[in-house]
């Protein structure tokens, strides 16, 4: 899985990686909270969620909301997603991701997740690649951003 | 023994109760449902011809779930907890089968823009073996509505 095979990094500096265009459904936001509740208990029973802003409007609303908002953890998984699929174990080794969700995700928006690499060495433990990450509305509005590393150099787990 | 009753009662310096779990095939499984991750990678039997099945990296944010639901076990409070940045490193894959120990404390609380932040750090290690898998900072707004804050 892994596709960074050369030492420098450079020639992989500018490359662009995209997912899939997704529009962000009620429904993808009732299986992220019921899984939160089911893994988050790990009993082996799977387990519906309650109320949230993520699956309920009139909750949402009386949180300040218009209506419900998608779980900023949707759209990473989007981004991380990317990273797992063009770097494979050598991001579950070392990778790291951060995102900021700037701004909601509501019902029926459509999303694109992107991310580029920016650099491809100088981190202090370690030469790295760098990308900037992203997930984006069709209208052009970033929703989710952050930034992601990659080490280079294998490790005994890459 | 709960830190607070809810999230909104925790304070900066606040350590955690850790929390210690074995990581098992369903819970992998079913958070990929959640989140639509099919490589097999994640999917794969702990002991099947493929190999091994290793924990989705993103599942580090239901690590902070089981940390508020040991020491805040009434849930938010107030207002709801809205979810503003993820930061995640990894130094080793996860095997599922791997018994975790989830260690955390609020390294930050403070007041921005009328709205209450607070900012949880932890660590995921091997229970057995004390080897550092994940570390994580999580921040969210503890209320959201201005005329909560």
């Amino acid at each position: 899985m892994n596709t960074i095979d050369g030492t420098s990094g450079t020639d992989e500096v500018g490359r662009v990686l995209s997912g899939p265009t997704r529009t962000m459904t009620r429904e993808r936001m009732r299986w992220y909270c019921d899984a939160l509740e089911t893994t988050a208990a790990g009993d082996g029973r799977f387990r519906i969620a309650g109320p949230t802003i993520h699956n309920d409007d009139e909750f949402a609303r009386a949180q300040g909301l218009p209506g419900i908002i998608a779980d900023g953890m949707i759209s990473t998984n989007w981004i991380s997603q990317l990273l797992v699929r063009a770097y494979g174990l050598r991001y579950l080794a070392g990778g790291e991701l951060r995102t900021r969700f700037v701004r909601p995700i509501y019902e029926g928006e459509v999303v694109h997740t992107r991310a580029e690499v920016v650099s491809g060495a100088g981190a202090e433990d370690g030469r790295r690649l760098s990308l900037d990450v992203r997930c984006v509305t069709d209208g052009g509005e970033d929703c989710t951003v952050g930034t992601a590393t990659v080490p280079l150099d294998g490790g005994e787990h890459a | 023994m709960a830190t607070g009753r809810y999230t909104s009662d925790l304070e900066e310096g606040d350590v955690l109760e850790p929390v210690v779990y074995q990581l098992t095939p369903f819970i992998v499984r079913e958070y990929c449902h959640g989140v639509e991750e099919d490589l097999e990678l994640f999917h794969a039997a702990v002991d099947g011809p493929d190999g091994t099945q290793y924990m989705v990296p993103t599942l580090t944010h239901i690590e902070k779930i089981r940390l508020l639901n040991r020491n805040c076990p009434d849930g938010a409070g107030a207002s709801a907890r809205i979810h503003v940045e993820y930061h995640a490193r990894h130094y080793a894959p996860v095997v599922v089968g791997t018994r975790l120990r989830v260690s955390g404390h609020v390294s930050r609380r403070y007041p921005k823009r009328g709205r209450e932040y607070l900012e949880i750090e932890m660590e995921v290690r091997d229970d057995a073996t004390d080897e550092l898998y994940t570390t994580y900072r999580d921040t969210v707004v503890l209320s959201y509505r201005k005329d909560q804050a």
